[in-house]
C-alpha cells in the first residue's frame, strides 16, 4: 500500500500540472499586441514558482516537465515543444538557484524576475538553433526588459499563493 | 521586494542597455538583405533597389518580402501570428525581421568591407 504523503504529493503534483496546463491555455486567449516573437505574462510560470517554494526544485522540473509535454500535444504542436522546453528548463534551472539562496537575502520576487529572463533567453536560444541564425540575439534587449516586468508581477502573485498555500497544507 | 532583488533587477537592466548599445553601435546602414528559409540561404538583395520577393514553400507557407526606401518589411505572410507583417521594418546591419511559423529570416547585413581584415602579412 502507498502511504499516506506519497499518494498527498502526487495528487498535490497532478493539481499543480493541471493549473499550469489551464494557465497556459487562458494564457493563449489573451495574446499581447505586440509585435515582437515570444512574449507573454508567463502565467505558468507562477505555478512552477509555487511548486519550487512549496516541494523544491525536483518538483518544479517535474511539474514543468508535464506541462510542456501536455501543452505542445494538446495545443500548439511538436514545433514549439522546443522552445517551451528551452525557455522552461533554463527558468526552473535559474529560479532553483535563486530559491537556494533564499536565506541570503533574494525573495520570491527575485525568483519570478530570473524565471521570466531566463524563460526568455532559452526561447531565443532555441530559436538561435532552429532558425540557424544568430540574428534573433537582436531581440535579447527587449526580451530582458519585459522578462523583468513579467517577472516582478509573477514573483508578487506567486508570493501571495505560497503564503496561502502553505497555510492550507499544514492543516492536512 | 528586498534589497538584492533591486540589484537583481538593476543587473538584468543593465545588461540589457549593454546589449542595447552593443547593437547600435555595431549596425550601420547601406546594405543588403538576405532570406533564409528553413535555415538555408533563400535570396539575397541590395536594401537601395526596390524589389519584391515572394518565399514560399512547399508546405503552403508564404511570406512576401517588399524591399523600398532603404529598408525592408514583410507586407503579406500566410502566417497564424503575424507577427513579422507587424514588425517594425528593417534597414540597419544586424537587424532583423522573423517568421517563426514559416521558419523565414530576413536579415539585414552590411555590405561595407571590414577594415580590419586582412592586418599584415
Amino acid at each position: 500500500m502507498m502511504n499516506h504523503n506519497g499518494i498527498k504529493k502526487m495528487v498535490l503534483f497532478a493539481i499543480l500540472a493541471a493549473t499550469a496546463i489551464a494557465l497556459h491555455f487562458v494564457e493563449g486567449l489573451f495574446p499581447l499586441p505586440v509585435p515582437i516573437p515570444g512574449i507573454k505574462l508567463g502565467l505558468a510560470n507562477i505555478v512552477s514558482i509555487v511548486a519550487l517554494y512549496l516541494f523544491g526544485p525536483v518538483a518544479a522540473l517535474t511539474i514543468l516537465i508535464l506541462r510542456v509535454l501536455m501543452t505542445s500535444f494538446l495545443y500548439s504542436g511538436f514545433s514549439s515543444l522546443i522552445y517551451s522546453l528551452a525557455g522552461g528548463l533554463l527558468s526552473v534551472l535559474g529560479m532553483s538557484c535563486i530559491w537556494k539562496l533564499r536565506e541570503k537575502g533574494f525573495s520570491i520576487i527575485s525568483a519570478g524576475v530570473v524565471g521570466g529572463v531566463f524563460h526568455n533567453i532559452g526561447q531565443i536560444i532555441a530559436a538561435a538553433f532552429v532558425l540557424r541564425t544568430s540574428s534573433v540575439f537582436v531581440y535579447s534587449p527587449v526580451l530582458i526588459i519585459t522578462g523583468i516586468i513579467t517577472g516582478v508581477l509573477t514573483g508578487i502573485l506567486s508570493n501571495i499563493i505560497v503564503s496561502r498555500l502553505s497555510t492550507v497544507l499544514h492543516m492536512y | 521586494m528586498k534589497k538584492l532583488d533591486v540589484i537583481l533587477i538593476a543587473f538584468f537592466l543593465l545588461i540589457a542597455m549593454v546589449l542595447i548599445l552593443w547593437i547600435n553601435a555595431s549596425s550601420n546602414e547601406a546594405g543588403e538583405i538576405i532570406i533564409y528559409k528553413d535555415g538555408q540561404e533563400f535570396a539575397s538583395a541590395p536594401l537601395n533597389v526596390e524589389k519584391t520577393v515572394i518565399v514560399e514553400d512547399q508546405n503552403g507557407g508564404r511570406n512576401v518580402v517588399r524591399i523600398e526606401n532603404g529598408q525592408v518589411q514583410v507586407i503579406e505572410a500566410n502566417c497564424k501570428d503575424q507577427i513579422c507583417v507587424h514588425s517594425r521594418p528593417a534597414k540597419k546591419n544586424g537587424q532583423a525581421i522573423i517568421c517563426l511559423p514559416n521558419k523565414v529570416v530576413i536579415e539585414v547585413r552590411s555590405t561595407k568591407i571590414n577594415e580590419i581584415d586582412g592586418v599584415s602579412e
